[in-house]
């Protein structure tokens, strides 16, 4: 089946208009058809009255021969214009008598009647109809008469009729388009309306939006059933959204299982290496400085087995809050695992900040904690590498800052280092760490 | 002499020749004329066959009424000529022609008729203010008539309008 591209509105109205165009021609075409029947009958009709009454009356003058009295007979015929021309005939076929309308000398010439064939008979052209009548007395025809009637006024009328109906089909038509339009309107617009909302869900994926409902007719049930089904799609969306949103938070925990230590809520380890590597590439790049802190706090261990692992959490946590208080918010800080820190400084950070950052963390660090109703003093060593003045990668900065940890250690504990590459200890500690380093890739 | 004398012969019997065939022309159109009278005279009994049209004795006419016998004065109703004399029963007649030749008659057959409703015609002058219905008369050759209606009708006779128009008079009072 063919696709129409055409709206229904406007096959609403073309079809519409066609059919009220066919209903009128049908409707005026009878008309016409009937009205000119039963003018022509008419026509007749009167015309054998006409030729009847001047017959009966011509009796005697055909009778007598008196063409006086025939031709007064027929002049009385003028009182009626439509009458071109009539005659008087004998028996024998001799004209008794002749009339003409003045104006006019007829269409058809009126002759004898030789052929009986004529008697009572109409003979029609387009402007005029001769009708031959026989006068009878008794039943027996003495003579005929003869008369030629303008069919004029018959087409005239005609043709009015016709210019009447051709302006009342105009005006019809117009007003059946008119009607046509509002219903095909009436009929479309909900359809439009629906139509125009769906595009509008479909930008706005707004399945809160919902069709008028103007009347209850099958547009209106279509209008419902798209409410319900956007209900449905409403909900959808809701439970889809709720689900959304489940898995988000389920995609956060899991990040913050695989980015955060959950003991102290800090970064953990996973999250340290690939921070550093950013910040690491960046500086290199950048010729920005960046540094490492490693720390580790110093008598965790005797916490631990002395208090349990409740209090070493506890003073884990404590020693975040404290971390968190010193830094600042773009600092980052991460617990590599048991008692070991990190901070990653931000870029563009100096020797000498960093230095100052260290005495902080120190000065920090050796206040008392107080934990299950427990004066505890936990110091810690900082061992402090900056890229790229001691570093050119990750992997250097990490051990570089392992290194200088432990040197700050072997200084005493509760102090910082800094890492100096021809320090002796460094020399002997990086082989250590790289014969450590071996082994546990073996 | 001789051939004188049988000239002025032969032009007195050329012009008396002459006058008979005038004369019968206009017999003829008597005749006519009196068969239409019957066409369009109403009888208070419509007339049935046969239709007898009596002629008073021997006339002038017989031979051109004569013409008239077996011819229809309404549908199937056919003109039967008879001729009747002052002593007959003018019972069965319909129409009855009075020539002028019986005009001394003419009063005794009227008074004979009386109420009969029989159409009364004749070629007799200054007939019809005594009675008879239909008087013909000739002028410059050409036939008139003249009508009685009183007479007529006071036999229920009627005629057509139309020939009450063509007549030349129409006695009502």
């Amino acid at each position: 089946m063919k696709k129409t591209k055409q709206s229904i509105r406007y096959q609403l109205i073309r079809f519409g208009f066609y059919l009220t165009a066919l209903a009128l021609a049908i409707l005026t075409l009878g008309t016409q058809i009937f009205n000119t029947y039963d003018k022509h009958q008419s026509l007749i009709q009167s015309l054998h009255v006409s030729a009847d009454i001047l017959g009966r009356n011509s009796a005697a003058a055909i009778l007598f021969k008196n063409e006086p009295d025939a031709y007064e007979l027929l002049s009385s015929l003028q009182a009626n214009p439509n009458i071109l021309q009539a005659a008087l005939f004998l028996q024998d076929g001799t004209v008794l008598a002749k009339y003409a309308a003045k104006n006019s000398g007829g269409c058809q010439s009126i002759t004898a009647p030789v052929d009986s064939v004529l008697i009572d008979d109409m003979q029609f052209t387009w402007c005029s109809v001769l009708h031959y009548h026989s006068v009878s007395l008794h039943g027996q025809r003495i003579g005929e008469v003869a008369i030629e009637y303008s069919i004029k006024p018959l087409i005239d009328e005609i043709i009015i009729d016709l210019m009447v109906s051709a302006i009342a089909i105009v005006i019809t038509l117009t007003i059946s388009l008119i009607i046509w339009r509002r219903l095909a309107m009436r009929i479309t617009e909900p359809l439009r309306k629906l139509s125009e909302l769906t595009r509008q869900v479909e930008r706005s994926h707004d399945f809160s939006l919902r069709a008028e409902i103007v009347n209850d007719d099958e547009v209106g049930r279509v209008a419902e059933n798209f409410n319900s089904m956007m209900e449905q799609l409403n909900c959808h969306h809701a439970r889809l959204n709720d689900e959304l949103i489940q898995r988000r938070c389920a995609e956060k925990r899991l990040n913050e299982l695989a980015y955060y230590d959950n003991v102290t809520g800090l970064h953990n380890r996973h999250y340290f290496k690939e921070r550093l590597e950013e910040i690491v590439n960046i500086a290199i790049q950048g010729r920005q400085n960046c540094a490492v802190l490693f720390i580790d706090l110093d008598g965790f261990k005797k916490v631990n087995d002395a208090l349990g692992h409740d209090a070493g959490d506890e003073l884990l946590r404590l020693v975040s809050r404290r971390l968190e208080a010193v830094l600042r918010s773009n600092d980052i800080i991460c617990r590599l695992g048991g008692d070991e820190f990190a901070i990653i400084t931000t870029l563009g950070v100096t020797k000498v900040q960093v230095e100052i950052l260290a005495k902080r963390l120190i000065s920090e660090f050796s206040k008392v904690y107080m934990i299950a109703s427990n004066q505890l003093f936990v110091t810690a060593s900082i061992g402090i590498s900056l890229c790229p003045e001691q570093a050119g990668n990750m992997e250097a900065l990490v051990r570089n800052a392992d290194i200088a940890m432990y040197q700050a250690k072997e200084n005493g504990k509760s102090c910082f280092s800094i890492y100096d590459p021809s320090s002796p200890y460094n020399i002997r500690s990086r082989i250590s760490l790289d014969m450590n380093n071996v082994d546990t890739e073996a | 002499m001789n051939r004188l004398i049988s000239s002025i012969l032969a032009l007195v019997f050329l012009c008396c020749a002459h006058t008979s065939q005038a004369q019968m022309e206009e017999q003829l159109v008597k005749a006519a004329y009196i068969y239409n009278f019957l066409r369009l005279t109403e009888w208070p009994i419509e007339p049935k066959h046969p239709f007898n049209l009596c002629i008073l004795g021997y006339t002038p006419m017989d031979t051109e009424l004569q013409l008239l016998d077996g011819k229809p004065v309404r549908s199937n109703v056919y003109i039967a000529i008879s001729h009747v004399s002052i002593v007959d029963n003018l019972e069965s007649c319909q129409a009855i022609y009075l020539s002028y030749m019986d005009s001394k008659q003419i009063d005794m057959v009227l008074r004979k008729l009386d109420t009969m409703p029989a159409l009364t015609i004749s070629d007799a002058k200054g007939v019809s203010d005594r009675g008879v219905m239909i008087e013909l008369s000739a002028h410059k050759q050409r036939v008139m008539f003249d009508i009685n209606l009183k007479s007529a009708r006071l036999v229920d006779l009627n005629f057509s309008a139309r020939l009450l128009k063509l007549a030349r008079y129409v006695t009502t009072q």
